[in-house]
C-alpha cells in the first residue's frame, strides 16, 4: 500500500514536472551560397537557461555575436518554462558539404546539445552573371546598400476588411546590419493584430537580385482592419541601424512614404445583419444533452476566422419556449494562424418544465471580406432533454449564477406593501437656505469683527476715545447747563471741556486766548474758530458782570455754542479723512 | 417663519389627497392608476421617499420591472436608510434576467466618501451648513478672546464643514444612474443602429450614463461593460423626473 502511495506521489511529480531542457538548431536553408551570410537560429527552453557555447565551422566563419536574441516565457501543459532564442550570422568559405557542429548551453544544471546540421554550400548565381563585370567591385552608394520598400494589397477597402501591409528591407548581401528599435508606422484608425502598436514580425528572409546587386531581403508583413471610414493614413515606416562590411559600422536611416488608405463604409446591409465583418466560420455545441428544470446547459457558439475580434457581434438566439436564456459570456481567443481568432459565445438555458427543449437554428449575418458580400451561416438546431426532476418552477434563478448558487441572500416571498402614512411636500428649494447659510455667519464676523476692533481702540487710543465722544458729552452738558444755576459757567466749563477733549488736551485752566493759540496752532479756520473765542470771552466777562447778559443772549450763546461744536466736530472729521 | 410653515402645512395637505386616491387605486390592485397618480405627484414637483417606493410598487405590480427598480433607487436617494425600498429593490433586482448589481460610485467618491453612505442628502447638506457657521462662530469668539482652543475648534469646524459639503455636493450630483425599461436594449459600439451590437441590456439593468448625444446614452454597467445606447430604452434616475407609463412587460 506504501509502495503504491509513493508511486503515484512519484507519478504526480513526474507528471507536473516542467519539461527537460532542450536545445535545438535550424538553419534558414539547407543549401546556401559560399560568401553569401545565412543565419541559424538557437533555441533554447528550460527553467534556467545559462550561457550558449557557440562552436567553430570549419570552412565557413560564424558572427559568435548574435544578431538578435529573444525571450519568451512559455507554458507547456501548464508548467511555465522559459525560451531563449538566438539568431547568428555564418558566412560560408568554400563550396562543398558545410557541418555545423553542436550548440551547447547550461540548462537546469546540466549541459544539453543540439544536433549538428549538415549544410551544402554552392556558388553564389548572382557572381557568374553574362560576362559582366560585378557591381559590388565600384563602390556602392549608400542608397544602394540599403533601402526600404513598402506597399499594400489594396488602396480601397470596406470597413473592417482586413489590409495586409509589406515592408521590405533590403540590404547589400556583403554588409550586415544591426538594427535600431522603433520607427514602426502609426497606424491610426486600424485594428492592428496583435493589438499592440504594430510590431512587425520578422517573417521572412530571402535572398534577391536587383541591378546585378544581390540583396538579403527581409519581410515583414502586418494585417490591419480599418475601424472608420474616410481617409486613412499609413504612416512612414522608419528603419534605422548600424550597417558595416568588414569595416567600421556605418549608421544608417531609411524612411518610406506614407500610403493612404480609402476606407469605404460597408453596402447596404440586410436586415438580420449581426455586424460581423470577416472571413468566418460559425458552429453550435450543446454542452450536455440533459439536465432539470433550472439547471442551466450551456450552448456554445463559435465563431472563428479572419478579421477584426472587436467587430463580432453576439448570436441572437430566438425565443425559446419554457426556457431562460440568459446573456451569454464571450470569450474570445487567438486562433492558430497569425490574425485568426475564435470567439466562444455561452449562453446559459435554464429549462423551466420537463419535456423536449428544441433549440432552433441560428442564422448569423456577417459581411464576408474574401467574397465581399453579406454571407449568412447556420448553426444546426439543438435538442436537449429536460428530465422530469428538479426545481419547481417558481424557485427557478435565472442563469448559471443561480443554479451554481449564489452567495447573494435569497428573497423569498413578496415586495413589502406602499406606505400610507406619510405627508408629502413640495421639497424647499436650496438656494435661498445656501444663500443665507454661507453668507450670514460671514456678515456677522465681519460687522463682529469691526465692533471689536473699534472698541479695542478706544481702549488705547485716548485722543480717539477722547475725540469721539466729544461732540456728545459737549451737546449734553450744553443741554443741562442751561437750566444751571450759574450757566454761563457751565457753559464756559464745557466749550473748554469740549476743546480739551477734541484736541486731547488737559481740561483745566483753558482761557479764550489759549484757545486762540490752540487754534492757530491746530489750523482751525477762523470762521470755525471765531464763534469759539467769542463764546469763551462772553463768558469770561459775564463771570464779572452776570447780569449784563439778558436771558436771549444767554440762549443765543448756547445756541452759538452748539453750532460751533456741530462745526468743529465736522471739520475735524474731514480732516481725518483726508 | 410660521407663515412659511403654514404654507408648507398647506401644500403637503394639498398633496396628501390625490396620494391617499393613488393609495386607493393600489389597495384595488388597479396598479396602472395607481402608477398614474403617483406619477402625477411627481411631475407637480413633489419628491419623497414614500411617493417614490410606492410608485416602484405600482409599477413592479404591473409588471414594469424596470420603471420599478428606478423608482426604489429614487426612494433610496431620498432616504438611504429606507428599508422596505431597499428589500423591495433586491427582489426586483433579483427579477430581472442579468441580475446585475448597481454600478460603482467614481473612484475619488469610493475612497474620500465611505463615511456618508448611510447619510440622506438632507443630513449632510445641514450639517455641512451647521460645520460652516461653527467654524465663523470660533473665529469670532477667537476674535473676542484670543484662546488657543478656539483655533483647534475653528479648524476642526472648517474641516467637518469641507467634508460635509463635499458630500453634499456629491449627493446632490450624483453619477447620472439610469434603468433600462425594456429587454433586449441594444448596446452598440458606437452610435446609431448601423453600428456593431456589443451586448443586449433587459429590463431592469442599471447602467451609469456617461455621455448624451443624438437621442443616445454612452452607458457603463457594474462589470466594465460600455456602449451606445437609444435613450428611450432607459430611464433616468436622477432628475427631471420623467414617467414611464409606456406598456408594461411581464417580468
Amino acid at each position: 500500500m506504501v509502495v503504491a502511495r509513493r508511486a503515484f506521489v512519484l507519478f504526480l511529480l513526474i507528471s507536473t514536472a516542467s519539461p527537460a531542457g532542450t536545445l535545438t538548431a535550424t538553419v534558414s536553408s539547407t543549401t546556401v551560397y559560399n560568401g553569401v551570410p545565412f543565419s541559424i537560429v538557437v533555441e533554447a527552453m528550460g527553467l534556467d537557461i545559462g550561457d550558449f557555447s557557440v562552436p567553430s565551422i570549419e570552412g565557413a566563419t560564424i558572427n559568435k555575436t548574435p544578431m538578435a536574441m529573444s525571450i519568451k516565457t512559455v507554458s507547456v501543459n501548464g508548467a511555465l518554462s522559459m525560451s531563449k532564442t538566438f539568431e547568428y550570422r555564418i558566412r560560408a568559405t568554400r563550396t562543398g558539404p558545410l557541418t555545423i557542429p553542436p550548440f551547447r548551453a547550461e540548462i537546469d544544471g546540466t549541459t544539453v546539445t543540439s544536433a549538428a546540421l549538415e549544410v551544402t554550400v554552392t556558388e553564389a548565381p548572382a557572381q557568374a552573371p553574362s560576362g559582366r563585370q560585378q557591381p559590388t567591385r565600384r563602390t556602392l552608394t549608400a542608397e544602394e546598400i540599403l533601402f526600404t520598400e513598402i506597399r499594400t494589397d489594396k488602396l480601397t477597402v470596406y470597413k473592417g476588411e482586413p489590409l495586409t501591409l509589406t515592408m521590405e528591407l533590403w540590404l547589400y548581401s556583403q554588409c550586415s546590419m544591426t538594427m535600431l528599435p522603433g520607427g514602426a508606422p502609426e497606424v491610426t484608425g486600424f485594428y492592428a493584430v496583435p493589438r499592440e502598436p504594430i510590431a512587425p514580425e520578422r517573417n521572412s528572409e530571402r535572398y534577391e537580385t536587383r541591378d546585378d546587386r544581390n540583396y538579403v531581403v527581409r519581410t515583414y508583413t502586418q494585417t490591419l482592419y480599418p475601424t472608420n471610414t474616410g481617409t486613412l493614413r499609413i504612416g512612414p515606416w522608419t528603419v534605422a541601424g548600424f550597417v558595416s562590411a568588414g569595416s567600421r559600422p556605418v549608421e544608417m536611416e531609411r524612411q518610406t512614404e506614407p500610403i493612404l488608405i480609402t476606407v469605404e463604409p460597408l453596402p447596404e446591409p440586410p436586415p438580420n445583419f449581426s455586424g460581423s465583418v470577416g472571413h468566418l466560420r460559425i458552429r453550435s455545441e450543446l454542452r450536455k444533452n440533459q439536465t432539470e428544470p433550472g439547471v442551466p446547459a450551456t450552448y456554445l457558439i463559435t465563431i472563428e476566422g479572419t478579421g477584426n475580434p472587436d467587430a463580432i457581434g453576439k448570436p441572437i438566439l430566438p425565443e425559446i419556449p419554457d426556457a431562460y436564456v440568459d446573456e451569454p459570456r464571450r470569450a474570445a481567443r487567438a486562433g492558430a494562424f497569425p490574425g485568426e481568432f475564435r470567439i466562444d459565445f455561452a449562453y446559459a438555458v435554464t429549462p423551466a418544465k420537463p419535456g423536449n427543449l428544441v433549440i432552433p437554428a441560428i442564422d448569423y449575418c456577417y459581411f464576408d471580406t474574401e467574397s465581399r458580400r453579406y454571407q449568412t451561416s447556420s448553426t444546426q438546431p439543438a435538442n436537449l432533454v429536460v428530465l422530469g426532476i428538479g426545481k419547481p418552477e417558481s424557485q427557478i434563478v435565472v442563469g448559471e449564477g443561480g443554479a451554481a448558487g449564489s452567495d447573494s441572500e435569497s428573497l423569498n416571498g413578496d415586495i413589502l406593501p406602499i406606505v400610507t402614512a406619510a405627508t408629502l411636500g413640495r421639497p424647499m428649494g436650496l438656494t435661498v437656505p445656501t444663500v443665507c447659510a454661507v453668507t450670514l455667519p460671514l456678515l456677522g464676523y465681519f460687522m463682529l469683527a469691526i465692533h471689536v476692533t473699534r472698541q479695542r481702540r478706544f481702549a488705547t487710543d485716548i485722543r480717539f476715545a477722547r475725540a469721539h465722544r466729544a461732540l456728545r458729552t459737549g451737546l449734553s452738558r450744553l443741554g443741562e447747563g442751561e437750566s444751571s444755576q450759574n450757566p454761563l459757567d457751565e457753559l464756559y466749563r464745557t466749550v473748554a471741556s469740549y476743546l480739551s477733549d477734541e484736541f486731547n488736551l488737559p481740561e483745566s485752566g483753558m482761557t479764550s486766548a489759549d484757545a486762540r493759540q490752540l487754534f492757530a496752532e491746530q489750523e482751525v479756520p477762523e470762521d470755525i474758530a471765531g464763534p469759539f473765542i467769542r463764546i469763551l470771552k462772553s463768558c469770561e466777562r459775564a463771570r464779572y458782570a452776570a447780569a449784563a447778559l439778558s436771558p436771549e443772549e444767554r440762549r443765543a450763546l448756547f445756541e452759538g455754542a452748539q453750532a460751533a461744536m456741530e462745526r468743529l466736530n465736522g471739520f475735524m472729521k474731514s480732516r481725518d479723512r483726508s | 417663519m410660521s407663515v412659511t410653515l403654514g404654507c408648507l402645512i398647506v401644500l403637503g395637505a394639498a398633496f396628501d389627497a390625490p396620494f391617499q386616491q393613488a393609495n386607493t387605486f393600489y389597495e384595488q390592485e388597479d396598479f396602472a392608476s395607481a402608477a398614474r397618480g403617483y406619477e402625477q405627484l411627481v411631475s407637480e414637483g413633489v419628491e419623497h421617499e414614500a411617493l417614490f417606493f410606492n410608485l416602484g410598487n405600482a409599477y413592479y405590480r404591473s409588471g414594469n420591472l424596470g420603471a420599478a427598480i428606478a423608482n426604489y433607487e429614487r426612494a433610496l436617494r431620498q432616504d438611504p436608510d429606507h428599508a422596505a425600498a431597499r428589500h423591495n429593490l433586491e427582489l426586483a433586482v433579483q427579477s430581472t434576467k442579468h441580475q446585475w448589481g448597481r454600478p460603482l460610485p467614481r473612484a475619488w467618491e469610493q475612497s474620500l466618501l465611505m463615511w456618508h453612505g448611510a447619510w440622506r442628502p438632507r443630513e449632510v447638506y445641514w450639517s455641512a451648513v451647521i460645520c460652516w457657521c461653527a467654524l465663523w462662530a470660533f473665529l469670532t469668539l477667537r476674535l473676542w478672546k484670543d484662546n488657543k482652543w478656539f483655533t483647534r475648534l475653528a479648524v476642526v469646524s472648517a474641516l467637518a464643514a469641507a467634508a460635509f459639503a463635499t458630500s453634499a455636493y456629491s449627493k446632490y450630483h450624483p453619477e447620472d444612474l439610469a434603468v433600462a425599461v425594456r429587454d433586449g436594449a441594444a448596446v452598440r459600439y458606437g452610435i446609431g443602429e448601423s453600428q456593431t451590437l456589443n451586448f443586449e441590456l433587459m429590463q431592469g439593468d442599471r447602467v451609469v450614463v456617461d455621455d448624451r448625444r443624438e437621442g443616445w446614452m454612452q452607458i457603463r454597467t457594474a462589470d466594465g461593460g460600455r456602449g451606445w445606447v437609444e435613450a428611450s430604452a432607459l430611464m433616468l434616475v436622477g432628475p427631471p423626473y420623467s414617467p414611464a407609463m409606456a406598456a408594461p412587460q411581464q417580468p
